[in-house]
């Protein structure tokens, strides 16, 4: 970190003088006696040992992402561990299949719960490494993306009342396609523009989709729809259902992660990095920029339609809370929390972010309900102590300071 | 012989202003053409019209016979027209290697598919795309810094850098604008040598330059603009002696007269 002490130390006052205003109205209690019309002050303080089990935690994590940054600042390289691990990870067609087995292999070990809270942790991941494609690839920002994970689970609970026969694997292309021919149809006029247009199309499309879906017949309402039970992920001898599908899900991750990185690696994620960094020189450079930026977003749509597909035929039931500006922001706060523009990074995030709730809301009910301050507190530790992500490059930091 | 590169009547204004006036000029395979003038004489925009940055109010832009005004600038690109910026525009988050290898986007052929399965055509070409760029690095005395960060170069590096990304594209004219602003002499005489060796492969150099004296040396021919319009053509001899250009660089001289 290079920013000087006395920055730190004009925080602290702020934070202290913060603490001082607030603690009256936390830990007491105007009753107003409607008898006397008189008001006293009540002592509680059960109220304020409950928003210090929420700050104290908080805190806690603010300074270890904090200290998390000051290594890397001092010890990092310009290539962290963590993404030259992924990178060989995905070099390696035996180092891909090992972990796979190693990982459906635990599923034997792992309660229900643990099967069901991880496929929904892939599910994000999907999620995550999509979105990245747009925003850390090609520096486009989406702001609603999660409309097209509700295109992709709608599309197959449709399709599935439709066609009693279709398999549950027919999902993930059927997913994929949708999702990325809407992606295509709502990024043509917008990608010709420069600037953040697509950023407000996607996200009045995803409010405007949340609603269709909410009236439509065919949708099912507000309800959702239910998927035909043939249609979900079913247990295989002695897999059972839960183990199944993370099974499924872990397979499609590791799938999607190696689409990714390889799109990364070749002269496509090349051109998209290029139109991130300079989108004039971009083009002299012979790279055609509307449809490189369009090639970009329609992958990013496709992989949500399928992790939508996918979950569908998971959970059975798809509703219009997938299409939320919630889920949207969630998803983007996984790709920053890695790192923008780094794959395991998305990764790295959808995991921490999806899991960091649910095992608050187990470990300590009490703060559950402070969920969103708590997201919210580590965001922005985040954007104070290491703008760049868990993983990502130092460019964006760079940026971020003004410096570049 | 036929030009490379023929402009004709070349103009475009910005509102009331005219950047650039009816401006031509032919630019022959092997040769250097070097564009001077004062600052805001419309070097830069002359540079942006050519390129596609720009759209023409009017005049024609011929590459090899064909016409590339009104193109987009990826077009122009591969149309065989590449360009370096005066304010260094790299890519700065990509190795100085993979910034070369951007530059071959255009000549390696379209395999989506092949590029997500890895098939033995799509590593050949990739292979081929990574020889032909440290080929070009190499060329352009950056053979030991492939790895590096563009934005980690030293300065003098990343003008050169830039050359080799241009390059990359397979151009059969390169505009230079302003390949030596910023460098100390020495670099300056090394970026020069790098201009004739370019010269030599048989592209078509269009250079916009300050220092005088290596314009004088290195370039066949030389255009003057000021104001936009072009105020003379010729051999860098005919240029020193020019009245006009003396005129345009020193200004009027205010002696009255009788």
């Amino acid at each position: 970190m290079s920013l000087p002490k006395n920055i730190f130390g004009a925080r602290a006052a702020i934070l202290g003088g913060l603490a001082i205003l607030t603690a009256p109205f936390l830990w007491t209690r105007l009753d107003p006696d409607f008898a006397t019309g008189f008001v006293s002050l009540r002592l509680v303080p059960e109220n304020g040992i409950q928003f210090l089990s929420v700050v104290v935690p908080a805190a806690l994590v603010a300074l270890a992402i904090a200290g998390l940054g000051r290594l890397w600042a001092r010890y990092g390289s310009s290539k962290p561990l963590f993404e030259t691990a992924s990178h060989r990870l995905f070099e390696s067609p035996r180092a891909m299949a090992a972990t796979f087995a190693a990982l459906a292999a635990a599923g034997f070990v792992m309660s229900g719960k643990a099967l069901s809270l991880g496929t929904f942790v892939c599910i994000h991941m999907m999620l995550a490494i999509g979105l990245n494609v747009t925003i850390g690839f090609t520096g486009l920002l989406v702001l609603g993306y999660a409309a097209f994970y509700a295109t992709g689970a709608y599309t197959f609970a449709i399709a599935a009342h439709a066609l009693p026969v279709l398999p549950t694997w027919a999902a993930l292309p059927l997913g994929f396609t949708v999702a990325a021919g809407v992606g295509f149809l709502v990024g043509l006029p917008c990608l010709r523009l420069r600037g953040d247009y697509l950023a407000i199309v996607t996200l009045g499309f995803a409010e405007a989709l949340r609603e269709i879906l909410r009236n439509l017949s065919v949708t099912g309402g507000d309800m959702g729809l239910v998927v035909p039970m043939q249609a979900r992920i079913k247990a295989i001898g002695p897999v059972g259902q839960g183990h199944a599908s993370w099974i499924a899900a872990v397979g499609v991750t590791l799938l999607v992660a190696l689409f990714v990185h390889r799109l990364y690696h070749s002269r496509i994620g090349r051109a998209w990095i290029a139109i991130r960094e300079d989108e004039t020189a971009a083009a002299m450079m012979g790279i055609p920029v509307v449809r490189l930026k369009l090639l970009a977003f329609t992958v990013s749509a496709g992989l949500a339609g399928t992790a939508g597909a996918f979950f569908a035929g998971f959970a059975g039931f798809v509703d219009p809370s997938t299409a939320t500006f919630e889920q949207s922001v969630l998803i983007l706060a996984m790709v920053i929390l890695g790192g923008i523009g780094s794959l395991p990074g998305s990764i790295l995030g959808a995991a921490l972010l999806y899991l960091a709730p649910t095992l608050l809301r187990d470990w300590f009910p009490a703060i559950s309900d402070y969920r969103l301050f708590f997201f919210g507190c580590i965001l922005v530790a985040m954007m104070l102590f290491r703008p760049q992500g868990l993983c990502g490059s130092p460019r964006h930091k760079l940026e971020l300071e003004g410096a570049s | 012989m036929t030009p490379v590169l023929k402009a004709t009547g070349v103009s475009k204004a910005f509102g009331g202003l005219k950047a650039v006036s009816a401006v031509s000029i032919e630019s022959h395979a092997g040769q250097i053409l070097s564009i001077i003038g004062p600052n805001g004489a419309g070097k830069t925009t002359f540079f942006n019209c050519l390129s596609g940055i720009y759209p023409l109010d009017s005049g024609t832009v011929e590459l090899g016979g064909g016409r590339i005004d009104g193109l987009a600038p990826h077009l122009v690109s591969r149309a065989g027209l590449s360009r370096s910026f005066q304010n260094i525009r790299l890519f700065p988050e990509m190795t100085a290697l993979q910034n070369v290898q951007v530059g071959r986007f255009a000549r390696s052929p379209r395999q989506i598919l092949g590029t997500i399965l890895r098939t033995r055509a799509w590593r050949d070409r990739e292979r081929a795309s990574l020889e032909r760029s440290e080929e070009l690095l190499a060329f352009v005395g950056l053979g030991d810094r492939a790895d590096s960060w563009a934005r980690a170069l030293p300065y003098g590096l990343q003008r050169r850098l830039e050359v080799a990304r241009a390059l990359a594209t397979d151009p059969k004219v390169l505009l230079l604008d302003e390949p030596g602003a910023g460098m100390n002499p020495q670099e300056i005489v090394d970026m020069m040598a790098l201009v004739k060796s370019i010269a030599r492969l048989g592209v078509a150099v269009v250079v916009i330059e300050h220092h005088m004296k290596l314009v004088m040396e290195i370039s066949d021919r030389i255009v003057v603009l000021d104001h936009g319009e072009p105020i003379a053509e010729g051999s860098p001899d005919e240029i020193r002696r020019d009245p006009r250009v003396v005129e345009a660089y020193l200004g009027r001289s205010e002696e009255p007269h009788g």
